[in-house]
């Protein structure tokens, strides 16, 4: 054994690499006959040294900005809340306004006599329960009434709302040529297969065939698959073919699984991966943005995001306020089908992916 | 060293906004991301500004970090990326390599601990920046030659090369100023 060789294992060594103990023997051995050897070994100590130590500044520093950042994401939600239910009492009082005129409308067709005070009150009072009953109609039925064809307007109006799959049903007929809520309801497929594995969306791949002691166990996620049962823990398994794929028992019987791989897009050559801080119950159901990001109010991400450029496939991201793209970007809803998360109804949320 | 499971648990809390398991964090990691920095950059201000940034990211990203990797390599990376960013957005310049650094024996210092530890900083300016990447990443991150070849992207036998190497050139480097100049 020369001294390259017998320093570079003890180099290995003292990292607590493994190293074969024959050949460790070996190097100590060639070391106790070698003062070159002998010096590198002793170096290794000095070189132990602890390294530099950060200022007590910097951690101050550090929480400062991060409790600002918490203080000011805030903000904008409150912001965001207080813009909602303005919305809210505009759409409440435009209801009531036509369903009060409408009922105006009807009674001036019809060729009646003179009111007597007694008809004239109960004829106020009528209203005003017609009114309250209007007005007490859900959300969804007021804003069919007052933009039954859907304007832009209303499309931002309507961006509040977290839709999910389910709402689908009750969605209405696509309407006319503008990107309205209709259009949008239209637009949006079935979600993929989607299971959330620690904050990451994973989509079905396909199946797989692999023997049991090839996989290992990483975990667990929360899916019903596609019943309509509870949710319930799966356990997952890394994929041998894959670096950075999931697989999940199949129902039937092992060692059949099903892959899944994390939906990903690029920016700027990294990595970015569909983000959802709660399980997704279902197939067929979509993440949604980060609790500490409402609903924008517009199609434009204001007042919580705000135009970040795009990614690499040419895909407009947002970005929150005071943050920057690679640090994590929403895209919009109702992306083209060669999206990652075409038809998806919500904003989604793209973190780096390590 | 904190234990793994009090990181876990801090780890979690942070993602809930707890600022307090956060600094925990901070505090644990620290020097290790700060160290690199200021061998990468040279430089004092420059380094805290950018282990700055490099936990604002952490704080952010939390909630991306799905625990396949030990939380140390995940740190490392994003250390990484950080002072490369810098660098490629012209906010920062790292530190050239000086061929020539040798510790300055001229320091005046009344801890021979201080002074071993300024003149090994002194000769780290003298590394292969891929040499001092390497070596940083498993002296100061902890991480073993595996996970530090994942995040560098290179063949394990290629870190361990890189390793040996640094720590070669800097006993050479801190044998020539123990003689008193350099060759």
């Amino acid at each position: 054994m020369d001294c390259v060789q017998a320093q570079q294992l003890l180099s290995e060594a003292f990292d607590a690499e493994l190293v074969d103990a024959a050949r460790l023997a070996e190097a100590k051995s060639h070391c106790a006959g070698c003062p070159e050897c002998t010096g590198f070994a002793r170096g290794l100590l000095v070189l132990r040294t602890p390294g530099p130590t950060a200022p007590e500044s910097l951690i101050g520093a550090v929480v400062a900005r991060v409790e600002s950042e918490i203080a000011q994401q805030a903000a904008a939600e409150a912001a965001a809340k207080a813009a909602a239910a303005t919305a809210d009492t505009r759409r409440a009082a435009d209801g009531a306004a036509a369903a009060a005129s409408a009922t105006a409308a009807a009674d001036s067709a019809i060729p009646r006599k003179r009111p007597s005070r007694w008809q004239t009150g109960w004829g106020i009072a009528a209203a005003a329960a017609v009114v309250i009953g209007f007005a007490m109609l859900t959300q969804y039925g007021i804003r069919l009434m007052a933009d039954p064809f859907g304007t832009g307007q209303e499309a931002a109006r309507t961006a509040n709302d977290s839709v999910t799959s389910t709402d689908l049903g009750s969605a209405p007929a696509p309407g006319a040529e503008s990107q309205s809520q209709g259009q949008r309801y239209a637009e949006a497929a079935k979600a993929p297969a989607f299971v959330v594995f620690r904050g990451q969306v994973y989509r079905l791949h396909g199946s797989r065939e692999t023997s049991g002691a090839a996989v290992a166990s990483i975990g667990s996620v929360k899916t019903a698959r596609d019943g309509s049962g509870s949710p319930s823990a799966v356990t997952v398994y890394s994929d041998p073919t894959s670096s950075n794929g999931l697989l999940l028992p199949s129902e039937g019987s092992a060692p059949s699984y099903v892959a899944f791989v994390p939906v990903t897009r690029t920016l700027k050559g990294r990595t970015y991966v569909l983000s959802s801080e709660e399980d997704i119950d279902r197939f067929g159901e979509w993440p949604k943005l980060p609790s500490k990001y409402p609903e924008p109010a517009s199609p434009d991400g204001s007042p919580i995001f705000f135009d970040g450029g795009a990614d690499d496939a040419g895909a407009k991201i947002f970005v929150p306020r005071g943050g920057e793209a690679e640090d994590g970007f929403a895209i919009a809803p109702s992306m083209p089908a060669a999206d990652p998360s075409a038809g998806n109804p919500n904003w989604t949320w793209w973190s780096p992916y390590f | 060293m904190r234990r793994e499971e009090d990181l876990t648990a801090d780890i979690e809390a942070a993602r809930t906004g707890d600022t307090i398991a956060f600094e925990r964090i901070v505090r644990a990691h620290a020097d290790a991301v700060y160290g690199h920095a200021l061998r990468f950059f040279g430089e004092h201000q420059a380094a805290e500004d950018a282990a700055q940034e490099v936990f604002l990211k952490v704080y952010r990203s939390l909630s991306a970090f799905d625990g396949r990797s030990s939380f140390s390599t995940w740190l490392y990376a994003v250390t990484r990326n950080v002072c490369l960013d810098l660098f490629r957005r012209g906010k920062r310049r790292p530190l050239p390599v000086d061929p020539l650094a040798a510790p300055d024996p001229a320091v005046p210092d009344f801890a021979e601990g201080v002074t071993q530890a300024r003149a090994l900083e002194a000769a780290m300016a003298s590394l292969a920046p891929e040499d001092r990447d390497a070596l940083g990443a498993v002296t100061l991150f902890g991480l073993s030659y595996a996970e530090a070849a994942g995040v560098l992207a290179v063949p394990v036998g290629t870190v361990k090369s890189r390793v040996f190497r640094a720590r070669r050139t800097l006993l050479h480097l801190l044998s020539e100023d123990a003689k008193g100049g350099v060759a």
